[in-house]
C-alpha cells in the first residue's frame, strides 16, 4: 500500500435510483499509467469525479499517497482532472486558462510564465496562448485543457476521454504525445476511455468497468488474452471475441468440445479444474484472429462454414461466417482467397483458459 | 419559384409584425398623448388623437400642485380638483420598495437557485412547490396578509411592503435564475475546485460572472413587477406609504371623476425609470450566456 499513489477501495455511489459505482476497487502505483475502459454509462467519469472529490461516495475509501482523502474537499486532494467536456474558461485566454491552477496557488508571475511556456512547448500550443477558447480548433482546445491539467503538478493526474471527438490523425498524434509526456513527467495517470485500442496502447494496467462494477483489472496482455468474463472478452478486441456454445465430453480421457457444426479436442482442462466438477454445458471463446481459414478441406480446417459477408478494412478483412447455427467473425489478410461469399473451411484450437461457464459468463481459470 | 414565395411570405410577415406593433404600442401612444391634453380633450368625441392645444398642466398638477392652481385660473376648460398625496413622495416610496425588494428577491433567488441546481436541495419537486405560491390569485391572500401585517405592526410601512414584494417575487427569481445556472457547465466549477478553490470562491468568481446577464435580466423583470404592483400597495400601504400606482389612483376629483390627463402624465413619468434601467443593463441582456469553449 505504501507505494500506491492512488488506492480506491470498495467505492459505491448512487444517483437517485441508479447505482453508478458498486464496490469498486482500483489502484495505481507511483508513476503508473492506468486506463479505465468501459462502454457509455459504465461509471468511468463518475469514478474520476468521485476520486477528485466532486462527487461524494456513499461508501468506500480513497487514499492518495497514503493519505485518506475520502472526506476532503477537492482542493485538498492535490489531484488534477481533465474533464470530458474540457471546461475551458471562455473569458480567459489560452495563457490564463493554463495558468489557472498556478494563479490559485499564488505562484509568482515569473514562475507562472515559465510554467505555461514549458507546457505550451510540450503540447505545441504557443500560438494560441493569447487567444480565447472560442477561436481554438478542436485539437487546440484539447491541448490547452491538457496543458491546464498537467501544469498542476498533482499527485494523480486524471484524464477523462481526452482524445475523444478528435480527428483520427490528431488523436493518434496526441496519443503518442501523451505517452511521451507521461514518460517525461513521471506522474501517476488515471486515463478514462471507451476506446479499447487507446487503452491497450497507453497503459500499464487496464481496469474494465461495466455498469459501475469492476470486471477485470490487469495488464493489457492479461485483459486481452485471459479475459475474466464474457463482457471483457467481447469488449476488448475489435472485432470482439467469438463465444461459441459447446458441450464438454470425454472420450477415453481425451477432452472433446462439441458445438453445432464442429467438434474439437481440448488439450487439457483449465488449470485447477477437474472434469467432474465442470458443467457439461459450457462455452468457448475464440479470437477472430485465431480462426484458421482455407478454401479447401484440410486437417487444420476440418469444418465447413459459409462466408456471408466480407468487410474490407484495407489492412485486414473481416469475414462474417455461419458455422452450423453459430455466427462468428474471422479476421484474415486482405489477399486471403476465402475473402468472398460462399463455402470455406475453418479450424481453431481453443485455449483451456478460454472455456467459460455458459450460465455466469465467467471464464474457468 | 422560391424567391417569389419568399417575397410573398416576407410581405405577410411584415404586415403581421406591423399590426402587432400597432396593437402593442397604441396604449403607450394614447397614454403619452393624453398626458399633454387639456381637460376638455380627455374624453372628447370624436377622440382627439393628438392634442390641438397641448399643455403641461397635467404635469404641473402631478409635481407642482400649488403652481398648477395659479395656471388653472388662466386656462380655458378649467376644472376644480383637489390633489391628495405627493407624486414626489410616491416616486421615492416606490423606488425604495421596488429597489430593496428586487435586490433581496434576486439575492435570495440566486442563492436558492444555486443550491437547488447544484445540491438538489429539497428534492426534484421543490422548485414546483415555490410555484404554488403563484398559483392562487393574490386577492385570495390579501385579507389574511392585512390581518397578519397589522398584528406584526408592518401595515403601512416600507419594510412591510419590501417583505411582501420579496416573498411574492421570489418564486420568479428562483425559477428564472435556476435556468441560467443550469446552463452553466458544472465542470467549470469542478475545474476550479480541483485546482484549489473552495465552493464559495467558485460560486463568487466562476459561476456568478457567468450568470450575471441572466441575473440582471431577472432583476429587471422583478423590478417591473414590483414597480407596477397595485393590490398589495393599496391594501398593505395606502396612507403613510403611497406607491406610484396608488398615487395614480389618487388623481380623482369629486366633481369630474377621474383626472385622466393627470393620471396619464404620472403614468408616462413612471415608465421612465424602467426604460432607463433596461437601457443601462442592455449590454448584459444582449450578451447573455456564451460558453464557447465547452464541448456539447
Amino acid at each position: 500500500m505504501a507505494a500506491a499513489s492512488l488506492l480506491v477501495s470498495a467505492l459505491s455511489k448512487r444517483f437517485e435510483r441508479t447505482a453508478a459505482l458498486s464496490e469498486l476497487s482500483v489502484d495505481a502505483q507511483r508513476g503508473e499509467f492506468v486506463c479505465i475502459v468501459g462502454p457509455t454509462n459504465a461509471g468511468k467519469s463518475t469514478l474520476l469525479k468521485t476520486i477528485a472529490g466532486i462527487h461524494r461516495p456513499d461508501a468506500g475509501a480513497i487514499w492518495i499517497n497514503g493519505r485518506d482523502v475520502t472526506r476532503l474537499p477537492p482542493k485538498d486532494r492535490n489531484v488534477s482532472l481533465l474533464f470530458q467536456n474540457l471546461a475551458l474558461f471562455p473569458t480567459m485566454t489560452g495563457f490564463e486558462n493554463i495558468a489557472f491552477p498556478m494563479r490559485i496557488a499564488r505562484v509568482r508571475q515569473a514562475e507562472v510564465e515559465a510554467g505555461v511556456s514549458e507546457v505550451a512547448r510540450l503540447l505545441r500550443i504557443e500560438h494560441v496562448l493569447h487567444r480565447r477558447p472560442s477561436t481554438f480548433s478542436g485539437g487546440e482546445q484539447q491541448r490547452v485543457a491538457i496543458g491546464r491539467a498537467i501544469v498542476h503538478r498533482a499527485d494523480v493526474l486524471m484524464l477523462d476521454e481526452p482524445l475523444t471527438n478528435l480527428d483520427a490523425n490528431i488523436r493518434i498524434a496526441l496519443r503518442i504525445e501523451l505517452k511521451k509526456l507521461h514518460r517525461e513527467l513521471g506522474q501517476t495517470v488515471v486515463y478514462v476511455t471507451h476506446d479499447q485500442v487507446e487503452a491497450m496502447s497507453l497503459s500499464a494496467r487496464i481496469a474494465v468497468l461495466h455498469e459501475g462494477r469492476l470486471q477485470q483489472f490487469g495488464t493489457p496482455d492479461e485483459v486481452y488474452n485471459r479475459p475474466a468474463n464474457r463482457f471483457v472478452a467481447q469488449f476488448m478486441g475489435s472485432p470482439p471475441m467469438n463465444i461459441l456454445e459447446v458441450e464438454l465430453s470425454t472420450d477415453q480421457g481425451a477432452i472433446q468440445l462439441a458445438g453445432d457444426g464442429f467438434r474439437i479436442p481440448l488439450n487439457r482442462l483449465p488449470r485447477g479444474q477437474g472434469f467432474s466438477r465442470l458443467p457439461r454445458e459450457v462455452a468457448v471463446g475464440v479470437r477472430p484472429e485465431a480462426v484458421r481459414v482455407k478454401t479447401e478441406r484440410s486437417p487444420e480446417t476440418p469444418f465447413a462454414g459459409e462466408v456471408f459477408w466480407v468487410e474490407r478494412l484495407g489492412g485486414k478483412n473481416i469475414l462474417d461466417v455461419r458455422l452450423g447455427r453459430n455466427l462468428i467473425k474471422v479476421v484474415v489478410k486482405p489477399s486471403h482467397a476465402a475473402s468472398r461469399r460462399g463455402l470455406a473451411w475453418f479450424g481453431f484450437s481453443p485455449e483451456p483458459h478460454h472455456l467459460l461457464d455458459r450460465a455466469t459468463g465467467v471464464f474457468f481459470q | 419559384m422560391p424567391s417569389t414565395r419568399r417575397f410573398g411570405l416576407g410581405w405577410v410577415k411584415t404586415f403581421v409584425v406591423l399590426t402587432a406593433m400597432v396593437i402593442a404600442l397604441f396604449p403607450v401612444f394614447w397614454l403619452v398623448s393624453t398626458a399633454f391634453k387639456p381637460y376638455n380633450e380627455w374624453q372628447a368625441w370624436p377622440p382627439v388623437w393628438v392634442s390641438r392645444q397641448p399643455t403641461l398642466q397635467n404635469y404641473r398638477i402631478v409635481f407642482f400642485p400649488e403652481l398648477a392652481q395659479k395656471f388653472a385660473a388662466n386656462e380655458k376648460g378649467n376644472l376644480s380638483y383637489k390633489v391628495s398625496g405627493s407624486a414626489w413622495k410616491a416616486f421615492a416610496d416606490s423606488a425604495i420598495i421596488s429597489g430593496f425588494a428586487t435586490f433581496f428577491s434576486v439575492v435570495f433567488g440566486t442563492l436558492a437557485a444555486y443550491s437547488i441546481v447544484r445540491f438538489g436541495i429539497g428534492g426534484t419537486t421543490y422548485p414546483f412547490q415555490f410555484l404554488t405560491v403563484r398559483m392562487f390569485p393574490p386577492i385570495a391572500v390579501v385579507v389574511p396578509m392585512v390581518v397578519l401585517f397589522s398584528a406584526l405592526r408592518l401595515s403601512d410601512t416600507l419594510t412591510g411592503l419590501i417583505l411582501a414584494y420579496t416573498a411574492f417575487t421570489l418564486p420568479f427569481s428562483i425559477w428564472m435564475i435556476r435556468s441560467f445556472i443550469e446552463e452553466t457547465p458544472e465542470e467549470l466549477e469542478g475545474v476550479a475546485m480541483v485546482h484549489g478553490m473552495g465552493r464559495l470562491q467558485v460560486f463568487l468568481t466562476i459561476t456568478l460572472p457567468l450568470v450575471r446577464g441572466g441575473i440582471l435580466a431577472t432583476a429587471l423583470f422583478i423590478f417591473i413587477l414590483n414597480w407596477s404592483e397595485f393590490l398589495f400597495a393599496l391594501t398593505l400601504g395606502g396612507s403613510k406609504v403611497v406607491t406610484v400606482t396608488v398615487q395614480v389612483a389618487n388623481y380623482v376629483s369629486a366633481s369630474s371623476g377621474k383626472l385622466y390627463g393627470v393620471q396619464a402624465a404620472m403614468g408616462t413619468i413612471s415608465t421612465i425609470p424602467v426604460l432607463l434601467l433596461g437601457y443601462l443593463i442592455q449590454r448584459h441582456l444582449v450578451r447573455g450566456l456564451t460558453f464557447g469553449a465547452v464541448k456539447r
